[in-house]
């Protein structure tokens, strides 16, 4: 059943009809409500069932024998309240027999004049007599309702228009010892009908206000004495909060509710139109968790056991916004706001946030068992799938974007892994891989010597980048050492090709030109230090060289392999001949990270990882100068450059100044951060496999260089944007359609092959329940999916979207709000 | 390593030079005249069978070309076996006489990787060429040359994706803003009149080569479907909901609006939604005449060309006259354990090119479709430990097609000597002796290009003495 409109729009165009009429007709306002006593029916109401509440006074038309106590009507079926509401605004009568229907309108200004009489709720007999129909019929362009018993008015206005909104109830066609007639009358000045048991009312109207008696449309059932004696129940609603009154904030909705009678059943809490939650006993409480921001309207509604509805007074609240400061650090910081982590960081602020998070345990990968190189012949399925494939170390990650407390640590881990580059392509046995990634984990809040030298060691890189089994020149003519990993640990992982000023820009020598960092005798005088390392001895053998693959614990060293020839490294820093390979390798590590390229080529990349493609040098500058010295003399101090990357005030503030401004979320952080974003259950099966469509395929980048160049610059434009190089038109259309999967779709089912698999699913439950006013559903989906950053022709291209899909879809009207909302580029850039 | 995207130099450096304005500026006189509408390309004719496709195959990761192409000649193969030793794991054994094949002209002996006899075997019938020690200049450069640095090196030698990248662009030094394949379609789009699906294509993602300075390549999917999940089908009357849907996406996306990273965004997003209706048909299509040439093979580089092969087939549908095809083959970063990937490299991409050559006949377009393939680099002569090599310079490309001129060896073979004559130092990094502009701008020259064309293609072509290389003729 369709609810009476209510909303303000309409009430607009009641006043507009009623003002044609008093143009037509001649009757005044003032002369229906005032001049002449006025027919107003809910005095009478009130004042013949004894009601105390609203408006007590005088009435001309105070008649007791309209609700005369009758012998109870011999009923067939349920017999339900049929109330009568009023409109002082726009003086109509409005009957319903859903309850909450009429305790919401008060809202509205409507006031319950209380219940009338009673209906049959369905079909059935009174007084042995077959009930008919009591049909209700909405005029979508007039605003009003309409009742009638005769099936052929009722085809005939739906015909014309009128909207058939089912049966109100069932009445009875005749007379019968325990029914009253319903009278229909018409006013022709103001076009308005009235229904009525109330032989003096109609008398009244009738001889004295120029109204039309139409006629008897049924018989209906007189309300009982006690249910004439009742007296409804008083509420009031009252609401705290625990936190500020902040985007996410828990809410406490008390109501205070009293009856005369004692009997109260039933309290329903609405906010606005929206049921938060119903009690039927004392207290009347609900909790109130991760509310939206914007006006709340909290409203209780009082039921009594004799049918007597009553609304308390709308109790409003503003929830305010999340400031975008706040939004704009947890997008930073982590897979995506929370409520949770948006009250936490609102109320201790960002630097606070910051520093907990910094300082938070890790949330690890779960250990994985160590595995022969060669797959035993018994490990197949799940144990190949998880042991010799990064399935499940993928999963793994997935679920900890969604779960982890320590979301800051997963981001900064998940930039290094893009820097520090191993792949699946080139070993996917799971527990190396696994073994790589939580050493980042581990080392992401530490001292980025640390990562370098740890990182060069670990034997999953070894392998990638061929560090592994490097061997001395046999001679000057034979095989030579293996450049890969020395080019690699200067091109990507620590100092890059350009010489670099503090702020990220580059050197210029006297030509103008810029300066190569280093030169190919570097590499060649690095290649030889990294020579004489193999993978750690497996238990039970012996430490050789080119030893058994396994990647537990660090590589070793087997010195009769290490070229002990003097080497010039950087900025002609020579390392003498002799040099066993550990401390060889301590002192070009710590050769290398003495450069002064690796402040600004770090801090630049973690920014963009974390913050913004397109860093000011200024910015740059100001967080390599903190790598450089963390203010205690100590250089390469992570949390310190993680710090002061998230709280530099080009990172901070409500909106970002340059349009410029941030950076596209590449695929892995998109799905993430949409389900978590979201609040979707997930295994993370889904999420990675629709990744690897966008061209993300996770830990298993096509080569050293990560899945995309750190300096990408988006083609037709000046801007950098890394994430650019993987998004391209096929890619742009598998986005969108990850959107349509989440929504449409209903997501991803339970991959019934792996064991616990949940599948990854949006609950959808909240925005259909709301999908019956699109402005209220695209509201929503602004403050949770957006924090209220969607700009007006978003909000109203999208509207106009839902508005095309049927009202009774709300499922489908909800897909398309929150697909539109996902697929947009306001969305899948971060900013 | 597989396919890398290739980046380019820090823009911030430059920060106040950048867009059209700044690429123009780098091109110098040629690019002016021609962003100002002058000295415009060659009138493409426009006649049914007026119709050319290039592919550029890339080699990701620096393929070994001393492993691809290698003397037969006793005493040139001796040559390379002693540095390629057997002990170095790398060496490519001489196989019998019935391998070996004999270049126009000079009637030197030459042999394929064993895994390539599709290459043997049309360099036989005179449809593939080898250009030899062809990379990356900025102008012709000896050993001493380089070595006293006298004449300009390209910046970044060695370096995978500045070597890359080089090789799109055809430009060794600054600022790379286009690739070649790119600056040919800007000239040459007139041809394919108002078509919705630009002139350059890859199969292989964002790529430098196919984005030109006033056009951009569209990255497509070897196959499925291209196109937004729910939007109205081809045929059928679309729902209101549906229309309406696809509507928002327009007015969302504000396609272009946006000065920033979002703008960007739904730029991109907009050339693939102009683009779907007429490309999904063709990528979700299951038939194509050109199936059979393909038939049990399914490798990455296959499945390419086939999806090139297919969109050939389509050209009418299209309306295009001019293609310029992307596809790449990733894995040739064989710093270790050589022999054994490129067992599997070179096998899938021999079959591959082979079936997509005979797709061409199918097609009847033989003749006019030329694949070229490209890498980073060439890899070092000297083996490196673990039985592999290391980033060079100077490679060997091949070129198939029914229009090459095939059967022949182009250009400068390197003298295997380390230290030698070629080399760049002493681990066998050979200098190229044919330029990247050169061998591109013969293949320009073949698809269409005016000699006013080449200016704006290849800014830097004034530097060398011949603008053709002769293998198209």
């Amino acid at each position: 059943m369709q609810q009476i409109k209510t909303d303000s729009s309409a009430l607009i165009v009641k006043r507009t009809v009623w003002r044609k009429s008093k143009v037509g007709g001649g009757v005044t306002e003032a002369h229906l409500d005032q001049a002449t006593p006025p027919p107003k029916l809910s005095r009478i109401a009130q004042y013949t069932r004894g009601v105390v509440l609203g408006i007590v006074g005088f009435s001309a038309f105070a008649v007791s024998t309209l609700y005369a106590p009758q012998a109870l009507a011999q009923v067939s079926g349920e017999a339900v309240m049929r109330y009568r509401v009023y409109s002082p605004t726009g003086k109509r009568h409005f009957y319903s027999t859903d309850k909450n229907e009429v305790g919401l309108l008060p809202q509205s200004g409507w006031q319950i004049e209380g219940p009338i009489y009673k209906l049959l709720k369905g079909t059935g007999s009174i007084d042995g007599v077959p009930a008919v129909p009591l049909y209700r019929l909405y005029s979508p362009i007039l605003f009003k309702h309409f009742w009638t018993t005769d099936p052929a008015e009722s085809a005939g206005l739906t015909a014309a228009g009128w909207v058939a909104e089912g049966a109100d109830g069932y009445v009875s066609p005749k007379k019968t010892a325990n029914t009253v007639p319903l009278h229909r009358l018409y006013l022709p000045s103001v076009r308005e009908h009235l229904w009525t048991t109330d032989e003096n009312e109609k008398t009244v109207l009738t001889t004295r206000a120029g109204w039309i008696f139409e006629g008897t449309i049924g018989f209906v059932i007189p309300l009982s004495a006690a249910e004439l004696a009742n007296r409804p129940p008083v509420a009031a609603v009252e609401v705290s909060a625990s936190t500020a009154l902040v985007t996410g904030a828990s809410l406490t909705l008390t109501a205070a509710v009293s009856d005369l009678d004692n009997n109260v059943t039933k309290v329903s809490f609405y906010d606005g139109y929206s049921l938060l939650g119903t009690k039927t006993s004392a207290p009347y409480v609900v909790e109130l968790t991760n509310s939206r921001f914007g006006q709340r309207n909290f409203v209780a509604v009082a039921e009594d056991s004799l049918g007597a509805v009553k609304s308390s007074t709308v109790y409003p609240i503003e929830i305010q916004p999340i400031p975008q400061d706040i939004v704009r650090l947890l997008k930073q910081s982590s897979f995506g706001p929370t409520p949770a982590t948006l009250q936490e960081a609102q109320t201790i602020g960002a630097a606070a946030y910051v520093d907990a998070q910094l300082n938070m345990p890790i949330t690890p990968y779960p250990a994985y068992a160590f595995m022969p190189q060669n797959k035993p012949d018994s490990c197949i399925d799940a144990c190949e799938r998880n042991n010799y494939s990064l399935y499940k170390l993928q999963n793994d990650f997935f679920i900890n974007t969604q779960t982890a407390p320590d979301q800051l640590r997963q981001r900064v881990a998940f930039a290094l892994s893009q820097i520090f580059v191993v792949s699946g392509n080139e070993e996917q046995i799971a527990y190396a891989n696994r073994n790589y990634q939580q050493l980042l984990f581990d080392l992401s809040f530490c001292n980025f010597n640390d990562i370098l030298y740890l990182v060069t060691l670990h034997p999953l890189m070894g392998r990638y980048l061929d560090m592994v089994n490097n061997a001395k020149a046999t001679s000057p003519t034979g095989v030579q050492p293996n450049e890969n990993y020395a080019r690699e640990l200067l091109q990507l992982f620590s100092i890059g090709i350009w010489e670099l000023n503090q702020d990220g820009t580059y050197k210029r020598g006297a030509d103008g030109n810029p300066i190569a960092s280093y030169d190919q005798a570097d590499i060649l005088n690095f290649s030889k230090v990294l020579t004489g390392w193999t993978y750690p001895t497996l238990a039970g053998s012996t430490p050789r060289f080119n030893s058994p693959t396994n990647y537990l614990g660090a590589m070793v060293q087997i010195e009769n392999q290490h070229d002990v020839t003097a080497k010039t490294l950087l900025g002609d820093v020579v390392s003498p001949a002799g040099l066993a390979a550990q401390p060889d390798l301590r002192r070009a590590i710590d050769n290398v990270f003495a450069h002064p390229n690796v402040g600004p080529f770090f801090s630049r990349q973690l920014i963009q990882h974390l913050v913004t493609s397109n860093p000011s040098p200024a910015y740059v500058g100001r967080v390599a100068a903190v790598f450089n010295n963390n203010g205690v003399g100590v250089r390469g101090d992570m949390k310190a450059t993680v710090r002061a990357i998230l709280l530099d005030a080009e990172a901070r503030g409500d909106a970002p100044a340059d349009p410029k401004f941030g950076r596209l979320r590449e695929p892995v952080h998109l799905t993430a951060s949409f389900a978590r974003t979201m609040g979707a259950a997930t295994d993370g099966i889904y999420l990675k496999n629709v990744s690897a469509q966008m061209g993300q395929n996770l830990f298993y980048s096509p080569t050293v260089f990560n899945y995309y160049p750190a300096d990408y610059v988006v083609p037709g434009t000046n801007l950098e944007g890394p994430q650019f190089g993987i998004y391209n038109a096929t890619t742009a259309f598998t986005r969108a359609n990850f959107f349509y999967q989440m929504t449409f779709n209903n997501g991803s089912n339970a991959d019934t092959g792996v064991a616990g698999s949940i599948g990854t699913k949006i609950d959808m439950t909240a925005l259909r329940s709301i999908a019956g006013e699109p402005w209220r559903l695209v509201d929503r989906i602004n403050s949770q999916l957006m924090f209220g950053s969607m700009n007006a022709q978003m909000r109203n291209a999208i509207i106009e979207a839902v508005n095309a899909v049927a009202s009774t879809d709300v499922a489908g009207r909800a897909n398309t709000a929150l697909y539109l909302a996902g697929q947009s580029m306001q969305f899948q850039v971060e900013r | 390593m597989s396919n890398i995207i290739v980046p380019r130099r820090n823009f911030l450096a430059n920060a106040t030079a950048l867009g059209v304005g700044g690429a123009v500026q780098r091109l110098g006189l040629a690019g002016l005249s021609a962003a100002a509408g002058f000295g415009s390309s060659t009138a493409i004719a426009q006649t049914a069978n007026d119709y050319k496709a290039l592919v550029c195959v890339f080699l990701f990761g620096g393929n070994d070309g001393n492993a691809m192409v290698l003397p037969y000649d006793q005493a040139a193969y001796d040559a390379y076996a002693a540095v390629r030793t057997v002990a170095s794991g790398i060496n490519v054994a001489r196989p019998d006489a019935a391998q070996a094949v004999t270049s126009n002209g000079d009637g030197k002996q030459y042999f394929f990787h064993p895994n390539l006899g599709a290459f043997r075997d049309l360099f036989r019938i005179g449809k593939l060429a080898v250009q030899s020690n062809v990379g990356t200049l900025m102008e012709p450069l000896t050993r001493a040359q380089y070595v006293a640095r006298s004449k300009m090196r390209p910046e970044n030698l060695f370096s995978h994706s500045d070597q890359t990248a080089q090789w799109q662009s055809s430009t060794s030094r600054g600022d790379i803003l286009s690739g070649w394949g790119g600056r040919i379609a800007d000239r040459l789009t007139s041809a394919n009149g108002d078509s919705a699906v630009p002139l350059s294509l890859s199969f292989s993602g964002s790529q430098m080569f196919g984005n030109g300075i006033t056009t951009s390549l569209l990255a497509l999917p070897t196959n499925g479907n291209f196109g937004i999940a729910g939007a109205p089908a081809a045929t059928g009357t679309p729902s209101a909901a549906q229309l309406a849907r696809m509507s928002a996406i327009s007015k969302i996306n504000g396609f272009a609006n946006d000065a920033g990273m979002a703008g960007a965004g739904a730029t991109i997003f907009k050339r693939a939604l102009d683009a779907s209706a007429l490309i999904a048909p063709i990528t979700s299509s299951t038939t194509s005449a050109v199936r059979t040439s393909f038939t049990g093979i399914n490798s990455g580089i296959a499945n390419q060309l086939y999806a090139v092969a297919r969109m050939i087939e389509a050209r009418q549908t299209l309306g295009h006259k001019r293609d310029i095809f992307f596809v790449s083959q990733g894995g040739y970063d064989t710093h270790s354990g050589q022999p054994g990937a490129h067992a599997n490299l070179y096998a899938q991409l021999g079959a591959a090119m082979l079936a997509f050559y005979q797709a061409t006949l199918q097609l009847g377009v033989a003749n006019q479709v030329t694949s070229a393939t490209m890498s980073d680099f060439g890899r070092t002569f000297k083996p490196a430990s673990g039985a592999g090599t290391d980033h060079a310079w100077g490679n060997h490309q091949v070129v198939m097609g029914g229009a090459v001129q095939g059967g022949k060896v182009y250009g400068n073979f390197p003298v295997h000597a380390l230290g030698g004559v070629d080399d760049a130092g002493n681990e066998g990094r050979w200098i190229p002796t044919t330029s990247v502009d050169q061998f591109g701008a013969t293949l320009s020259t073949w698809f269409g290009a005016s000699n006013s064309d080449l200016d704006y293609i290849f800014p830097n072509l004034n530097r060398f003495a011949s603008r053709n290389v002769g293998f198209m003729g």
